[in-house]
């Protein structure tokens, strides 16, 4: 879709969210007793489903006390935060929070408690104001970027609302100020969602009729920001793993560094022994070296540790050669840093892979 | 108990109830049947038995050690004139003694035969076999044994006038002890017996010697068990009428006689039961489903179709692996059986993982001797046929020899290396051990019967396929692929390929192209296949200097060859090699007109069947003359192209051909066969960090995908490529769960929030198995250590785990290199983690005298001590305090590496050991 969109159910409704038939789309769900509680179905629900989703902190919230609420997150919401398909902006797990009226401070608590548990499990996290147009526009309550709800009216036929009412929800959702706004829709049963998703797609379809140019803009806008955000990221967890390889190259080349030496030390051993055995007269450890079963023993005892030093280094470059690829893709890592390629690309076993060779044995 | 019309003497003692009971005045003949019901009803091969001992002349005594049904006691006294219940105490011997005892130990009467419910049958009259038998000896049975001492094996013994009124008879019955043990009865009755009889002159013996059975078939196995061992030949050739029902029902039957390299495989017995009589087969699996159910409550034992085994030369891109591929997938897809795919040799394993998604896989050119062992462990008891892909790798082939099932034999290999390269040893092996053979090419079968000796109905001709899928060759493509190389959408496309290096085909490219595009510009050529730079540079340097460079585009072998097949207008293919690939039958399917040369060894078989357009070997003249036929004629390459893709889809699809071949392994393989297997429920929990191992864990996980195991997985958000792999873990795995988790703890971060959720979703399984991407990238170990933790998710190493649980004080397996002990008991203390360990120790309230522990974080473990443990300590509260990021313990202690130590201690502390294996 050209907007961004996410449809806000104030009550959780499993057969709407996890409906085969609907669009993949983003859904907003109340953090509250039917979100709320130890439910293996809600868990497999929101598993199972194609479709995003996220929760929102509202005036419900205001009423349980801080223990219940630090319960409620270790015991419960944790892992719905772990699914893959929970939103996210970049890496930061997304929250909306619908302000009540004259209560700020209480749901101020809840969000720094949110914050501060989260951190706690690693899990960072995104909030996101949600405001009306008009809030939106004249910007009184510093809401910055907030996503903006809209209750996007439907005749109660289904069909769409007249063309006015139309122009005028087109002429919103393109002001330069709103356009890249996430976008609230709430609904309240799967039959409304059907319908609103209905007109929102009818509304796009119309727009890039009457207005290809703004709509081309658009999603030029779209790209280029999906594009940063995902960059962004992918920086930030780029610099984690190259932070992390430069520790372990520091390990490996110590350890590495150790056995080489240990196999110097082995081969002069045996270079000593062998001066001293085949020195004419000589004696070792107290006998002459020329008792030939003496002789014998020591050379099968310098075999033996010159077996012992090859091995060992045989071993070495074995382990070497079989150490995780993509520490040898150090030129490959250079490109991604330069910006030349992407750092998935060297990890792209998904491409298609069917190239063969044609000609077998028959 | 009732007044009855039989009780007398010590029967008091002996606890029984007689159920049913009627006179029977004329009893000559009596038979006592002893029985034991696993599911609570009479089996229906019981009644079956009883029907036909009854047809004997027998009148029979049903002794049951397990409680009877008031239908079923109705249903037996139709055959028998006394039913009685006894305790299960004793069972046979004692079953006999309480029957003899109220029949007064037999006196009067002309013959007692002793049996039990322990076999299936009789295939054949059992009345003709004891009218047989009844004048050679006093006591005879149907098989005897050497196993502790010469004796009649006592699931039949019958015993005539002579030795019934002697009093050794009665004596011996009435001394049987109800309190003996499992060992005694065996050594002072089912021995004693015959050793009594023997010692007092009277003649022994059985419908089927050892004697004769060991000196035909496996001398020097007399002390075996020939019911177990010769079951096989016992029926096919000896007429016997019964099978144990031990071979059926006992886990690792197969092994019994491992110590002298002896291997029992059941398989097949349905198919020769009924091949060689007319039992009713169904009788068994009624009874193997009533067994498996009464196992199920508390048992890890499922029921299941044996698989066939798949040898293949290696797993590279070539074109003998994507026929076996064609044909797996269709096997999949349209039928229950199982696959496993042994590989023989390295190679660059393209196809390895795609092999993976159909059957377990087994990479034979990687194990140690060991894990040979453990390969036979589990396959003796798992297949059914052995399919090869390959008629080479023959000291492999032989490896299976231990199966004792039928082989079949995809032949690939060419002419040449038939009659040439195989010695005469392997060509008698071949021709002694494999069922049948399956040839590519009428020339190849030939050469199995001509020269191979190869009998003709051993042999069957299957040409290569190909499978149909649903490839957009739209007018609209063709323009899009042939843009992308800078093809005019009207020229006219010529497709080559061949083999790049080994054949040098490239040498002729220059010339056909020549002849082909001068003076006619809107012909266009593509090599598809390019892979050696150096013969690359030397084609380019001729195609510049004949100014073709614009009409002749070298496309790389890696490439698509769909895409490549959908840019030509014609195929050519001068291989120099006696092949046929399949690309031909591709670009054919495509519609594509096939040209190549005249080879009496491959392609002929084809032009005949009008599939591709052959010339003379190396001349180019006639190629190219024919290539330009169609330049000259567009209106021909419309009317091929329907007529070539209706003959390759109606003779060489795999749609087409599987089936034949499923016919062909279904002469062998009984798909309808079934087999008992120990299979515990398991519950995996991985995690994955790193970005190039998901595909190893993968292709191994999968091995254990049955349906029944539940799969939980772990992605870090610090994975790059963590939306694909679970994308990849929703389309492959059953039963699966997936999470991305934040980067703390390590594994251990993202195994405590599979803990939660395992608990969450209250899955049940017996053991859970932790597993995460081990690559240890401070040490050049690492690999090793991998390797050596992975065994855990090795096939071949389950049964060797499931085994060490047999112990029930062992809560915890994993590698044996991997059991850790860092405490020291003079200071203490811990080597690493010191404060953390005991920190943790503390708060969990743990006292233990053993800090072994599996170190790596990968290991079997008893669910009952996870979901114990952690319904008391939520992980996730656990999860919080570890350490965020990718940490070491080289310079501190730290609480992920605590915890890696602190699962051992959790199964310690419950009184459970740590094992290694």
């Amino acid at each position: 879709m050209l907007f961004e969109y996410a449809y806000y159910f104030n009550n959780f409704d499993a057969d709407a969210f996890s409906n085969e038939n609907m669009l993949p789309g983003n859904f907003i769900f109340p953090l509250n007793e039917k979100t709320g509680g130890s439910q293996p179905g809600l868990f497999r629900t929101l598993l199972k489903s194609n479709n995003k989703f996220s929760f929102c902190l509202a005036d419900n919230l205001v009423q349980y006390g801080r223990q219940y609420f630090k319960e409620e997150i270790i015991q419960n919401l944790i892992r719905l935060l772990f699914l893959p398909n929970y939103m996210k902006q970049g890496d930061k797990h997304v929250f909306f929070v619908k302000q009540p009226d004259g209560q700020q401070y209480s749901l101020d608590a809840i969000k720094t408690q949110l914050h501060s548990e989260l951190k706690k499990q690693g899990i960072r996290v995104q909030l996101i104001e949600i405001a009306s147009v008009e809030e939106a526009l004249s910007n009184n309550a510093g809401l910055g970027e907030a996503a903006i709800i809209h209750p996007l009216p439907v005749n109660s036929s289904g069909n769409n609302a007249d063309d006015a009412c139309l122009k005028n929800i087109t002429t919103i959702l393109t002001n330069p100020d709103l356009f890249s706004r996430k976008w609230i829709i709430p609904v309240s049963s799967r039959d409304e969602l059907i319908k609103k998703n209905n007109e929102l797609e009818y509304i796009e379809k119309q727009l890039r009729v009457t207005d290809p140019l703004k709509v081309r803009l658009i999603e030029l806008y779209n790209t280029a920001i999906h594009k940063s955000m995902s960059m962004t990221s992918e920086n930030e967890l780029l610099k984690f793993k190259l932070e992390n390889s430069a520790n372990y190259l520091q390990l490996i080349r110590k350890e590495s560094h150790g056995l080489i030496q240990e196999i110097g030390l082995l081969r002069l051993e045996i270079h000593r022994l062998t001066q001293q055995i085949i020195s004419p007269g000589s004696s070792f450890q107290g006998q002459p070296t020329d008792d030939p079963d003496f002789i014998m023993q020591l050379q099968a005892q310098i075999m033996a540790e010159q077996n012992r030093a090859n091995e060992t280094l045989t071993w070495y470059k074995k382990e070497y050669e079989i150490l995780p690829g993509w520490y040898k893709k150090g030129g490959q890592l250079l490109k991604v840093i330069t910006g030349r390629r992407t750092f998935k690309s060297l990890f792209n076993k998904y491409k298609n892979d069917q190239g063969r060779k044609s000609a077998g044995k028959d | 108990m009732e007044s009855n019309l039989y009780g007398r003497h010590d029967a008091g003692n002996l606890n029984i109830t007689i159920k049913y009971q009627r006179p029977d005045p004329g009893i000559a003949d009596v038979c006592l049947f002893s029985s034991y019901s696993f599911s609570g009803i009479v089996e229906e091969y019981v009644y079956y038995y009883l029907q036909e001992l009854k047809n004997a002349g027998f009148s029979i005594v049903f002794i049951s050690t397990s409680l009877l049904k008031n239908t079923c006691i109705e249903r037996l006294s139709e055959y028998a004139f006394l039913i009685l219940e006894r305790e299960n105490k004793c069972p046979d011997f004692g079953s006999w003694k309480a029957g003899l005892s109220l029949l007064d130990w037999a006196k009067n009467m002309q013959s007692v035969l002793l049996v039990n419910d322990s076999v299936f049958g009789p295939f054949f009259n059992i009345g003709d076999i004891i009218s047989s038998m009844k004048g050679k000896y006093d006591v005879w049975g149907m098989t005897e044994s050497n196993e502790i001492n010469y004796h009649i094996q006592s699931y039949f013994i019958h015993f005539n006038k002579a030795a019934i009124e002697h009093r050794i008879f009665s004596n011996f019955w009435q001394q049987v002890d109800l309190s003996a043990s499992k060992d005694e009865v065996i050594n002072r009755y089912e021995v004693g017996l015959s050793t009594l009889f023997s010692r007092n002159n009277f003649t022994l013996g059985a419908y089927a010697g050892i004697g004769q059975l060991t000196q035909d078939f496996f001398p020097g196995h007399k002390i075996s068990n020939p019911t177990l061992v010769f079951w096989k030949t016992l029926i096919q050739q000896y007429k016997f009428p019964f099978l144990k029902r031990e071979l059926l029902i006992k886990m690792n039957i197969s092994k019994t006689y491992w110590a002298i390299n002896l291997y029992i495989n059941v398989s097949g017995w349905r198919r020769t039961i009924l091949a060689a009589t007319s039992y009713p087969v169904n009788y068994i699996e009624q009874f193997l489903h009533n067994y498996h159910n009464s196992l199920h409550a508390g048992g890890n034992i499922i029921l299941q179709k044996r698989k066939i085994l798949f040898i293949t030369d290696n797993a590279a891109d070539t074109d003998e692996q994507h026929l076996l591929l064609n044909f797996l997938r269709w096997l999949n897809k349209e039928t229950a059986i199982k696959a496993e795919v042994v590989i023989c040799n390295k190679s660059q394993n393209n196809l390895e993982s795609q092999f993976a998604g159909l059957g377990t896989v087994t990479n034979f050119y990687e194990l140690t001797n060991a894990a040979k062992r453990n390969l036979k462990d589990r396959l003796i008891d798992e297949i059914g046929l052995i399919f090869s892909n390959t008629l080479e790798n023959i000291s492999l082939q032989k490896f299976f020899s231990f199966l004792y099932i039928p082989r079949i034999v995809f032949v690939h290999e060419s002419v040449a290396v038939l009659a040439n390269c195989l010695s005469a040893n392997n060509v008698n092996w071949l021709k002694k051990n494999v069922s049948q053979f399956i040839a590519t090419t009428e020339a190849t079968r030939q050469i199995l019967t001509d020269e191979l000796d190869i009998p003709i109905e051993k042999t069957a001709l299957l040409h290569k396929f190909v499978t149909v899928e649903n490839k957009d060759l739209s007018v609209e493509r063709v323009i899009n692929v042939r843009s992308l190389c800078g093809i005019p959408s009207d020229a006219f496309v010529v497709g080559m390929t061949g083999d790049w290096v080994s054949e040098k085909n490239a040498d002729f490219l220059p010339v056909i192209a020549a002849e082909l595009c001068r003076g006619n510009n809107d012909i266009h050529v593509i090599w598809y296949g390019v892979e050696d730079e150096a013969t690359y540079e030397q084609t380019y340097f001729d195609l510049v200097r004949s100014g073709l460079t614009t009409q002749v585009h070298l496309v790389k072998k890696d490439a698509d060859p769909e895409r490549f097949i959908a840019a030509i207008d014609i195929f050519v293919e001068y291989s120099r090699k006696n092949s046929f690939p399949l690309i031909n039958l591709e670009a054919a399917l495509a519609g594509r007109p096939v040209v190549c040369f005249e080879n009496p060894e491959s392609t002929d078989e084809y032009a005949a069947a009008a599939v591709v357009q052959t010339v003379p070997y190396l001349n180019l003249h006639a190629l190219v003359a024919t290539i330009l036929s169609y330049y000259n004629n567009r209106l021909l390459l419309t009317t091929e192209k329907e007529r070539l893709s209706k003959i390759i889809a109606s003779n060489f699809t795999t749609a087409v051909q599987a089936p034949r071949i499923l016919q062909l392994i279904e002469n062998y393989y009984d798909i309808n066969e079934l087999t008992l297997k120990e299979d515990p429920s398991l519950t995996f929990l991985t995690h994955i960090y790193y970005e190039n191992s998901w595909d190893e864990i993968r292709n191994k996980l999968k091995n254990f995908d049955t349906g029944k195991n539940h799969f939980l997985f772990s992605i870090s958000e610090a994975c790059l490529i963590k939306e694909q792999i679970v994308a990849d873990i929703k389309k492959t795995f059953t039963n699966t769960y997936v999470l991305i988790t934040s980067n703390i703890g390590k594994d251990i971060g993202g195994k405590m929030a599979l803990i939660d959720i395992y608990l969450l979703l209250q899955l049940k399984s017996d053991y859970i198995v932790f597993l995460h991407d081990k690559q240890s990238p401070h040490s050049i170990l690492g690999e090793s250590w991998k390797n050596g933790l992975f065994k855990i998710i090795d096939p071949n190493y389950q049964k060797m785990i499931t085994y060490a649980f047999r112990d029930s004080s062992v809560g915890i397996v994993g590698d044996k290199d991997h059991i850790i002990n860092e405490h020291d008991s003079i200071t203490g203390k811990f080597r690493n983690n010191s404060q953390l360990s005991k920190k943790l120790l503390f708060q969990f309230d743990m006292s233990i005298d053993n800090y072994n522990f599996l170190g790596g974080s990968m290991y079997w473990i008893r669910s009952s001590i996870i979901e114990k443990f952690f319904r008391k300590n939520n992980p996730i509260l656990m999860r919080e305090d570890l350490e965020h990021g990718n940490v070491l313990d080289l310079h501190g202690e730290k609480l992920a590496h605590t915890w890696e130590r602190m699962f051992s201690w959790i199964a310690t502390n419950e009184g459970y050991t740590v094992k290694g294996v």
